[in-house]
């Protein structure tokens, strides 16, 4: 009816419309009412619906308009714009009565006018709101303090096939079936309590649907404070359940299958100790027992009893054996080394070349020309660290020992991933056909009458910096000196 | 002669209990000394049950205990031994061809009083009982107790198995 964007200017054509309307049945019926009796009678009528359409300017228009044709048509004295006292006073309430009407139909317009304008803005927002409601993965439902459903959202469907609205009134344990309520009902007696409550738990709905939930119960009250009803927003979380079980499972069957490894390892370790102690105290047992028994015997006999070769025969015994011990006691310190726990600390290599240099002294008394870079700080075992620099400078001393002066040069560089350490000798060098053979246990390329020596440093070298994720290589040439590398990883 | 400072050796090898009785001999350390062949016998001949149940009464001066023995070993002797108050006070010295250090730091956690790798050269050996006899027979005092008033039973009588001189 009211069309909100009509123009002020179409309120006042539609109110001139209505002045010449009813002036117009006021001339008609004349004749028969004889309208100088009542002389605004029918332009009350047009001074309503004005205003009722056009509001408060266009009331007072045809106010104004209808005194006026009034005036002429129908107070006496007819056809003319005067007045005597008795009209001028029906005029004056007729102008009174016409304003009053404007003011009033006019505020009712404005009044109507906003009512509408607020219900299509409700509307709009209530439309805005059912579409969150059913756009979230969420069973949105309100449930009012009796426990009867009052709302759902679009998920009620998709959950349980039916439309929302059924339910609407009813109660939930007829809703929900006797053991899902029972399952939910400590947390609704909460909510009914005025406390916001969160749960997750399983729910075996009607119709074997039984779901993992996950569920907040958000209390409404009244303006006395009581709790009137309460929002539930459920979500569905039996998939994530599901995962996280699988999940647990494989953990479980990996960790057991850690658990298992680690035993096989463990026994293996255990197996392995076993045999180094066997080693270590039965192997060296008979070694000492034969020492023992050619030292008794050798004093038994006296020196003089025996010849040279003889002497000589027990001499090589005992020395076999003593070399024999060696042996032993070197295999099982390898064996520690591979056992050992590595315990890892900065290390300043300048220092622990330092350390490892004053400690050694080459028995003739030969000069050592050092030349010694400044070497960055790593992460390592220090004790081992220190074992493997005192083996490879041991070696270029031991190594150089033919030369008149004996020249070692130890530095370093580094690429991405690690630092590569080197000691560089002028001693007698190697054959590089045989580099493949430096590291490995009891593996010698010179014999022992030429250089001392038992074969286990390098293996250990080796070792040590393979534990430390590093590897060990040489280049030499006979008689040019031998250089020897080992790199460390870089700790990040 | 009644020898007070009798030493108790625990030792299962026939090789090994001769070269330290021929050590001990060179260090003319004239200490009466019992051998016992294994740790049962070890902890009957100091608790004087079983076989050296009539034992001349008194405690060794130091016991030399090898690790490896029969039935029970060394360690175990070690910790029963230190676990009585009654023997607490023997002195210990492991003796051993073992230099694995779980053996040197259990010893030690149980209370050995001292740790003793043999060395395989025999002439390391004969010196390294003659500082034992010396320190452990000789030169350390014992506790009070140990000093034997009277002996109830003749030396002949006592039922060890073997006996340096």
């Amino acid at each position: 009816m009211i069309q909100v964007k009509r123009t002020q200017l179409t309120h006042y054509a539609i109110a001139l419309f209505n002045v010449g309307i009813a002036l117009l049945l006021m001339l008609l019926l004349n004749p028969l009412l004889s309208m100088r009796e009542s002389p605004f009678l029918l332009f009350f009528g047009a001074v309503m619906v004005s205003a009722w359409c056009g509001g408060f300017g266009p009331g007072i228009f045809v106010t104004l308009l209808s005194g006026l044709i009034s005036t002429y048509f129908f107070l006496p004295p007819v056809y003319s714009q005067a007045l005597n006292w008795a009209s001028s006073i029906r005029l004056g309430l007729f102008l009174l009565e016409g304003v009053l009407i404007s003011i009033l139909c006019g505020t009712l317009v404005t009044a109507k006018l906003r009512a509408d304008r607020s219900l299509s803005q409700l509307q709009q927002r209530e439309a805005e709101l059912h579409l969150v409601m059913n756009a979230v993965p969420v069973l949105i439902s309100y449930i009012d303090s009796e426990q009867r459903y009052r709302f759902n959202n679009q998920k009620y469907e998709q959950w349980f096939g039916h439309p929302a609205t059924g339910v609407y009134g009813k109660h939930m344990q007829e809703v929900l079936g006797q053991s899902a309520y029972e399952t939910v009902r400590p947390y609704v007696e909460q909510v009914l309590a005025g406390q916001q409550v969160t749960f997750e738990t399983q729910v075996s709905y009607r119709d074997a649907n039984t779901r993992y939930i996950s569920a907040t119960y958000v209390p409404q009250w009244d303006s006395q404070g009581n709790v009137k009803g309460f929002v539930t927003l459920v979500s569905d979380i039996s998939e994530r359940k599901q995962a996280e079980a699988a999940i647990q499972q494989l953990n479980e069957s990996l960790e057991f299958r850690v658990k298992e490894r680690t035993a096989q390892l463990e026994a293996a370790n255990k197996e392995l100790e076993t045999f180094s102690y066997s080693v270590s105290h039965d192997l060296r047992a008979p070694l000492r027992h034969i020492a023992g028994f050619v030292d008794l015997l050798q004093k038994r006999i006296g020196s003089t009893a025996l010849d040279a070769t003889s002497q000589r025969y027990l001499k090589t015994i005992v020395e076999t054996t003593k070399q024999a011990g060696m042996l032993i006691d070197e295999l099982l310190a390898f064996s520690r080394i591979g056992r050992s726990e590595l315990h890892h600390t900065a290390i300043h290599m300048n220092q622990l070349v330092r350390e490892s240099q004053s400690e050694v002294k080459p028995d003739d008394g030969r000069a050592i020309s050092w030349q010694i870079e400044d070497l960055p700080q790593v992460q390592a075992d220090p004790l081992l660290l220190r074992l493997v620099l005192r083996n490879l400078i041991d070696n270029a001393v031991k190594y150089s020992r033919t030369r008149p002066v004996t020249k070692i040069e130890i530095g370093s560089t580094s690429n991405e991933h690690e630092v590569i350490f080197y000691i560089r000798d002028n001693g007698v060098g190697f054959d590089m056909r045989y580099a493949h053979k430096l590291f490995g246990i009891f593996q010698r390329l010179h014999n022992v009458e030429q250089f001392e020596g038992t074969g286990i440093g390098l293996a250990n070298v080796k070792r040590i910096v393979a534990r430390h994720g590093g590897r060990t290589w040489a280049e030499g040439v006979v008689e040019g000196g031998a250089t020897f590398y080992f790199s460390l990883p870089k700790m990040i | 002669m009644v020898e007070l400072k009798r030493i108790l050796l625990v030792e299962d090898s026939p090789n090994d209990i001769e070269l330290t009785l021929a050590a001990l001999e060179e260090n003319h350390l004239a200490n009466e000394v019992v051998v016992v062949r294994d740790g049962e016998e070890a902890l009957d001949y100091l608790y004087q049950r079983g076989v050296f149940r009539l034992r001349m009464v008194g405690t060794p001066v130091v016991v030399l205990l090898d690790l490896k023995l029969p039935k029970v070993d060394g360690l175990e002797v070690l910790a029963q031994l230190k676990s009585d108050p009654a023997m607490r006070v023997i002195p210990v010295v492991v003796l051993t061809s073992s230099r694995e250090e779980q053996d040197i730091v259990r010893s030690y956690n149980l209370g050995v009083n001292a740790y003793v790798v043999k060395p395989v050269n025999f002439q390391e050996f004969v010196n390294a009982i003659r500082e034992l006899g010396l320190f452990w027979a000789v030169i350390n005092q014992p506790p009070p107790s140990f000093l034997p008033s009277v002996h109830p039973n003749s030396p002949t009588n006592e039922s060890h198995e073997d006996c340096s001189q």
